[in-house]
């Protein structure tokens, strides 16, 4: 059996930046696009333990960060509809929308629970046949096969109380966003390790292909972002650029394949709008038409006021890799994790939440709890 | 600092016996979602479409829709209730193979 716990030893990781070390001959600017890598690289202290002349951006891969606001607002006002139970993952409660949060509408009143995975929504529209469930679907290409699973649970059982309010995003699109729209330069993408778990690897050919950028799809733990690293930095080196995994053990070429019927089943893809980059071509999935009985945007009619940004938060511009946290002037000050003004302070997975907790040293003032 | 309040409160009143579930359950509160924490686990029975998976000693109910294929004793990449991936055995201990190589 397979010792798991090898992908966390101190003496690899030492060895392994000693290696980084001597690979890193220029300033060089890295993005990892996923958040849970986000919070890996601050959590295990990788982010400090570079060399200086490294640098990791974070990218548009926190599904709570790049939700629009007025996204927020649409599921806020649904919520304010009689009979309607609002489930979403936790993430999503502390979201400030233009004038209130889905916690806050819940301590006035409103019917809104928090779930661990859409089958759990399934299972309240079934036990609760009077309310209509709406389970609020963000995330990426990983959680967008596991609630295609439920909608099609749900039409083959005939539950005809739970719906799905679909902004579900695509990745690949994303990352070209990024690249066409973005500030900075970028030397080299670690690409999330989830996402191409079910979509594969060949989704992302057109980074190396088109923009001769180095590409890494990487595992969660230390050992696994540091190996990445260094893959990352020998393509560099080479300079030929490819694709590489380096998280064999869970990201085959082809992707899950059952996981990419089942949304190709359920979902089309349409363009979105992205929090920050705005609107991306073919990056968002909507329900196909014979899921129309559970499509919060064929069923519920939401008129919604004008959304307005929280004011002097930078997410938008921290999410295309254009800055970096401490670059906001509400960062550690007003905006905290504890009173958070924008998503990425919000998310456990967002970059200035991550940065907060693990990265920038604190002076005195500016602990608020 | 509430957090660390509430676990050491917590694991005062309850017995010792209990502590890791109430460290658990710590842990939830404080991370009430992971959306994209997909987590290995050992798959330990299966009944129909779902299958219980063993986190270390945490026991969850999971979707197996997803990985057909899984047989009782594959470790699983699970996220948000469901299986998403049969962890490669064979390519973990390759990789960590290279790894011993990379830093000889």
């Amino acid at each position: 059996m397979v010792n798991l716990d090898k992908f966390r030893d101190s003496k690899i990781a030492k060895n392994l930046l000693k290696k980084i070390d001597s690979l890193v001959t220029s300033p060089l600017s890295f993005m990892e696009v996923c958040g849970t890598h986000t919070v890996a690289i601050s959590q295990f202290g990788i982010r400090n333990a570079l060399p200086s002349n490294l640098k990791f951006l974070s990218g548009p891969g926190c599904p709570v960060c790049v939700t629009p606001i007025s996204e927020i607002d649409h599921i806020i006002e649904l919520g304010e509809k009689k009979d309607i139970v609002i489930t979403t993952f936790g993430d999503m409660m502390r979201v400030p929308g233009s004038h209130s949060t889905l916690e806050k509408e819940r301590a006035k009143g409103r019917d809104i629970r928090v779930v661990y995975s859409s089958m759990d929504a399934l299972n309240i529209a079934e036990i609760e046949g009077d309310k209509k469930i709406v389970f609020v679907g963000v995330g990426f290409e990983t959680t967008s096969p596991t609630v295609a699973v439920t909608i099609r649970k749900a039409k083959e059982k005939g539950v005809h109380n739970f719906y799905v309010f679909s902004r579900f995003k695509l990745i690949p699109p994303a990352i070209k966003g990024v690249l066409e729209m973005g500030k900075n330069r970028i030397d080299g993408f670690l690409l999330p390790g989830h996402v191409s778990t079910i979509i594969g690897s060949h989704r992302y050919d057109f980074i190396p292909k088109d923009y001769q950028i180095p590409c890494v799809i990487g595992g969660f733990e230390p050992i696994d972002i540091l190996h990445s690293i260094v893959l990352l930095l020998e393509q560099f080196k080479r300079g030929r650029f490819k694709v590489d995994i380096q998280y064999r053990r869970s990201v085959k070429e082809e992707g899950n394949l059952e996981a990419i019927k089942i949304l190709e089943e359920v979902f089309e893809v349409k363009d979105t709008d992205w929090r920050g980059i705005g609107r991306i071509k073919k990056s968002g999935l909507e329900l196909k038409a014979r899921y129309n009985f559970c499509d919060v945007d064929k069923v519920f009619k939401v008129k919604i006021k004008q959304s307005r940004e929280p004011k002097g938060c930078i997410c938008g511009e921290i999410l295309m890799g254009n800055k970096l946290p401490q670059d906001c002037v509400l960062f550690g000050k007003k905006c905290t994790p504890h009173s958070p003004v924008g998503p990425c302070m919000v998310s456990s997975e967002g970059a200035c939440s991550a940065y907060y907790k693990y990265d920038v040293p604190r002076t005195n003032t500016e602990h608020h709890f | 600092m509430k957090e660390i309040k509430i676990n050491l409160r917590l694991s005062v009143i309850r017995p010792v016996g209990t502590e890791i579930c109430v460290q658990l359950k710590c842990f939830l509160k404080k991370n009430p979602v992971d959306m994209c924490l997909a987590i290995p686990g050992r798959l330990i029975s299966v009944e129909g479409e779902k299958g219980v998976v063993d986190f270390r000693g945490v026991k969850r109910k999971v979707v197996l829709t997803l990985i057909p294929d899984v047989k009782v004793g594959d470790f699983v990449i699970v996220h948000a209730g469901f299986g998403i991936q049969i962890l490669d055995e064979t390519e973990a201990k390759e990789t960590l193979d290279l790894l011993d190589e990379l830093v000889q």
